[in-house]
Order: structure tokens, then sequence, then C-alpha cells
């Protein structure tokens, strides 16, 4: 007997629905789920060349603009990276209420019973670059740099923990792209086994030199917006951003809400940044979150792809959508709008089939001229308005072959 | 021993692995055969990835090996800084504006590495964790070993290590390399039963890892790996973190 995530090793058809009661979400699209939802419809990238530090190469990037983020509280200043300030911004967000969602979550369960646990890929690395910089030219240290509040893994759930008040289990989670829906997982974990009533969960991930000359070391940037699913796609254009989401335990009171129904995670085995040629871990990701959330393929009105834009990422992708769902589910890839926001990316797509599902609309793929010809799955390229939309999948994967599908739905009977 | 600790809603500890590079160091703290040897990874891997994924490899192996299970199964990776000697050397040469990047180590930065280079070895294509919580990461990666175990999986490998930490960042600091590793599963006759990791009202007796250049916080696996080692049959609370409201988590040992 072998460990691998068949369906027979899950005992996840079991685990229950649990309410989304709230979310937000910041990238260059703009700040709250409505500027996402109205750019997703719109169609239009929002993508430009990086403004926060020069390259020495081109690339576009969908930049948060800096002078839009908020400063945090002066007793949690050491906290104070570029990943915090879109934190906090998330959070606040007044129209979408995060933040009021989880003080009442907080007031109803207890502190101790709200958790959180945070999708990184870059936590404050920005910040430490500038801190190696600061050292380079001047051969002494700055004083603003906090290894432990800023550069460490933890930093910015740490901080969300402080800002808000819980007590409960705080984890940072980095599975580099797949982070934030690996954060989604053990959120519904926490949940289910009785552990947490509540758990702030999603992920943030900030621009930096790292992921930027990263990438590019890679031979993987695009010098164009990226062109996911395109016939004509040449590799990645990197974002940033947050998404966050409040899942509570079911409660009647919450029927009204979008659930979080199945969380399904492999590897694929292969190699540490190609991923598997034909999908297979992904495919196994896939039909393990389809399990746990006890319903069949055919029930998923849109699937959310990880559609990087890179020629091996889309095709392994399209191969694993094949075996799993035949060429007849609607899907898509958001990231030529938002940018490759690794990290945050799961969070930040969760929240694409959230509105999807509230609104009522399959989001198009965003800069998409033709798609691959190879490609046989039904690619939508302009956004579809007013239709019923029940069940979303999201899907992203990461270096190290790390792979996550979500899907979301409302809760059945 | 104390009888009136009686761990509830258990998980089966089948088997353990440490590796500590350091001789001088696994002897002060009484523990033997925790040499590198990550045999299990291709000579070209082991050239290239860090003494951190080494040793938690290492360890993992261990694990596996004393629980007599198949390595395939899903794991979980803790770490405070990760990969954080070769962030450093990114830095540098950011900082130094040498460009390109090398590839390789761009990633090999990745939180999840030794979690990505685990699976090939082991040609595994259950789900990798990769956390961090800094002094409670090992708690929460126990609670997390513990939650997967009651909601998704039937066993797990649970592994927490830290590097040497880069005198860049954490000037002066004397974190040891070492990785401590756990085999679990859902129940089994005649093991360790664990219960679930929660939190004390009581401070910690065990001494403070606030002072974070004196030890590094996967040393805060000792006390359970201690208290299974001594093998004394009965019930035991074991405290994994410090602080004024410690995670604590009771065993009983058969």
């Amino acid at each position: 007997m072998n460990g691998n995530p068949t369906n027979s090793e899950f005992v996840g058809s079991t685990v229950p629905p649990l309410p989304i009661t709230a979310c937000s979400t910041y990238c260059a699209c703009g700040l709250g789920t409505k500027r996402l939802y109205e750019s997703l419809l719109s169609g239009k990238h929002c993508l430009h060349s990086p403004r926060l530090f020069k390259t020495d190469f081109s690339a576009w990037c969908g930049e948060i603009v800096d002078d839009l983020l908020p400063e945090v509280n002066p007793s949690l200043q050491a906290y104070s990276t570029r990943n915090a300030r879109i934190a906090l911004a998330t959070i606040n967000h007044p129209a979408d209420g995060l933040r009021n969602a989880v003080d009442r979550a907080i007031d109803r369960y207890g502190a101790d019973r709200v958790g959180i646990t945070l999708g990184t890929s870059t936590s404050g690395i920005y910040e430490t670059e500038n801190f190696y910089k600061y050292l380079e030219e001047h051969g002494r240290a700055p004083i603003s740099f906090d290894l432990v509040s800023q550069h460490l893994w933890v930093a910015t759930a740490r901080f969300l923990k402080f800002e808000l008040g819980l007590e409960g289990p705080c984890y940072a989670i980095s599975t580099a792209c797949s982070s934030s829906s690996k954060a989604l997982a053990s959120a519904k974990r926490l949940i289910t086994a009785g552990v947490c009533d509540a758990v702030l969960t999603g992920g943030i991930d900030s621009l930096c030199r790292m992921t930027m000359y990263g990438f590019k070391s890679l031979d993987i940037m695009s010098e164009q917006p990226c062109k996911p699913l395109d016939r004509t796609r040449n590799g990645i254009s990197l974002g940033e951003g947050a998404g966050l989401l409040l899942v509570e335990k079911p409660d009647e009171a919450f029927s009204d809400c979008v659930h979080l129904l199945g969380c399904g995670e492999s590897s694929d085995a292969h190699h540490m940044t190609a991923p598997h040629p034909e999908g297979k871990g992904a495919a196994i990701a896939m039909r393990a979150a389809l399990a746990q959330a006890g319903i069949a393929e055919r029930d998923i009105d849109y699937v959310n792809l990880h559609a990087t834009g890179t020629v091996l990422n889309d095709s392994s992708e399209m191969r694993a959508m094949e075996q799993v769902f035949g060429t007849d589910t609607y899907c898509g890839g958001t990231k030529g709008l938002t940018g490759h926001t690794l990290g945050a990316a799961g969070g930040i797509e969760t929240i694409v089939t959230w509105l999807a599902i509230k609104y009522r609309f399959r989001p198009g793929t965003c800069n998409l001229e033709q798609v691959d010809p190879s490609f046989r799955c039904a690619v939508v390229r302009d956004s579809k308005t007013d239709i019923p939309v029940t069940y979303t999948m999201n899907n992203n994967f990461g270096f190290g072959g790390n792979n996550t599908a979500v899907v979301l739905g409302w809760q059945h009977e | 021993m104390n009888d009136t600790i009686v761990p509830s809603s258990t998980v089966a500890i089948l088997g353990r692995g440490v590796c500590i590079p350091d001789e001088e160091v696994a002897a002060e703290l009484g523990l033997a055969d925790t040499g590198l040897d990550a045999s299990l990874l291709p000579p070209m891997v082991r050239r290239r990835t860090s003494l951190a994924t080494r040793v938690a490899i290492t360890a993992a192996e261990r694990a596996c090996a004393a629980a007599e299970i198949s390595r395939k199964l899903p794991a979980i990776f803790v770490s405070s800084a990760g990969e954080s000697q070769v962030t450093d050397s990114l830095c540098r040469s950011i900082a130094r504006h040498e460009f390109p990047l090398s590839p390789t180590l761009f990633h090999n930065s990745v939180h999840n590495t030794a979690a990505g280079y685990w699976s090939m070895a082991t040609d595994s294509m259950a789900s990798m964790q990769a956390m961090a919580a800094l002094e409670d990461g090992f708690a929460l990666g126990l609670l997390e070993a513990w939650c997967q175990l009651k909601t998704i999986v039937d066993r797990v490998l649970l592994v927490v290590f830290d590097e040497a930490m880069p005198a860049q960042l954490l000037p002066d600091n004397s974190w040891t390399t070492c990785a401590f590793a756990l085999a679990l599963n859902r129940n089994e006759r005649n093991r360790p039963l664990m219960g679930r990791p929660y939190r004390q009202s009581a401070p910690a007796a065990v001494p403070s890892v606030e002072d974070f250049r004196t030890r590094n916080p996967a040393m805060l696996a000792l006390p359970l790996f201690r208290a299974l080692r001594k093998s004394d049959a009965g019930h035991w609370r074991i405290t994994l973190s410090s602080g004024t409201r410690p995670w604590v988590v009771d065993l009983e040992l058969p």
C-alpha cells in the first residue's frame, strides 16, 4: 500500500462544506472584490512595467501603487513590510467587511477559537533585499530591519494575528505558487477537526527583485503582457496582492454564503520547476478536491486554471483537465489580468471563483487571442454573464511539483 | 509520570528520526547516530541542495525506516527560515547587481524545497506541506499532522528543521543545523499515542526561545523526542513551545 492520495486513502467525502463568510482582495485591479469583479468583466489587463524598482530587462507586472498602501499601526511598526501593508489594506476595505466579520467571529467563538493560516512565497523579502542593499552600500545594518517580524515566513500571519487580536493557531504556509490554496486546505482541516470555529486564510505576496530576476533566470518571463492559454504564449508576468477569506464552521445562519467544499493536494514527484508533462499530479489534486466536495466532474461549471502563460505549464494543465473533465467543462485563466501573484494566487483566484458563483458569470481569459489549438477543453475567452454557476474549481501548482485544487459552491443538501 | 493526564482522541507515533550533523552538539544533547546521510538524493541533487534540505531528508528517511513503513506518505515540513543560506546568497547577488541570478539557487530558495526533493526522491505523489510558525513551529506542525490524520489521511510524516542562520540576517547567532522527524498514523497497538496539541494556561518550564540567537526553534522538538526515547510507560505532558501560554501535548507510552 502506498501513500499516494488516491480516493481510497481519503475519508474526505465526509468532510462538511464550510461557509466563506467574508473575503476581500487587493491586486493590480484595485482594492476590494468589486474592483476585481469589474476588471474580470472588462477583460482589460492591469499590467505595466515595474515601478517599485528598475529591472535591466523588459517585463510587465501587476503592481499595486505604492502610495495607496496604508501605514501599519505604530505599535506594530516592526512588522511594516509591503506584505503587511497590502494585508492591512485588504482586511480594512469597508465594502468587503472582512475585518468586521473577523471581529464578529471573535465575539461569537472567542479569540482562542479563531485561527490564521496564511500563504506566502515572498513574506517580507523585498525589505530584506533593501537591507542587503543598504549593507552593501554603507557597510553597516540599518536599524529598521527586523528578521522575526519582517523576513521570516510567519511574519505577515503574525502581523494579522496581532492586528486583529486572534489567539488561535497562527501559521504560514509556503509551497511557492500553491501556498494560499494549501492554506485554505489547512483552514478547512482546523475547523473540521474541531480545533477552530473560524480561520482567516488565503495569502499575500509582494513584488520583489528575487522573484523578478529569479523567473528571468529561468527564462520564463514574457516581454509582453502574459497571454495564458494562447497559441503564442511565451511566459509569465508577475503580480502581487492579497486574497483573504474567512471560513467558519457550518451554521444555518450562513446558508446563503458560498461554501468551501473541497481541497485536493498532491505532488508531481517529477521536477523542481517543470510540471509533469501529462499533468499526472495535477489530475490527482483535482480528483481529490471533487471527492472531498462530494460532487462529480460534470457538476463543475467553471474551472479557474493555474494558466501561468508558459508553454509547458499550460500544456501540462490542459492534459490534466482533459483526463479529469473531458473536453466540455468551461475553464479559463486570470493571470493575464492580475499577473501571477505567486503565493497569493490561490487566495485571489479562489475569490475569482467565489465572484463567479455569487455574480453568476464565467470569467474570461484576459489577453487571449487564439487558444492553443492543441487544447481541447472549453476555454472561455470573454466573460459571459447571467449564467448559473453552482460549483467551481480553482487550480494552483507550484515549484517542487506542489499541486492544489479548491472546489467552491452553494451548499448542497 | 502523571496518571491524571490521559490523552484523548489520540494518534500513534510509529517511528522517529533525528539529524544533527554537528557531533559535539548531538553528544551534548545525549543523541547518537544523528549524522548526515542524504544518500536518498541523487548525487547531483545532493551537491546542489542546502544543508537544510539534506538534514530534513535524512531525518525523514530515518523516521520512515524506524516505523518500517513506505516513504510514500503525505508529509509536513516545518521550518522557521527554511532555505536561509540560499536566500542569503541570492540577496547578496541582488545587492551587488550580479545578474543573472543562479536559476538553481532561485528554485532551491522556496520554502518547500526539502518537501519537493523528498517527493521526487521517494517518488511520492502525496500531499507535501511546508509551513512556518517560529517558536510555535513544532507544536503547530504536530497540530497540522493531528488534523490531517483526523480528517483526510491515515498516515503522515512530520519533519521540523532549521539551518544555521546566516550572520547577515541574525548576527552572532548560534543556531544548530538540525532536523527531527516523526511518522504517525491514526491508531496502532503498542505504540506511543499522542493527543491533540493544545495551549496550556500556565507558563512553560522549558527554556524560552525568545532569545533566537542561542537556540533555534526546531530544538523545541527535543522534550518530546527525549520522552519517546526514555519510553517510560505511562502518561506524560510534554511542553512544545515557550511563553506564558505554551503549546503542550499529552502522551501515552506503552
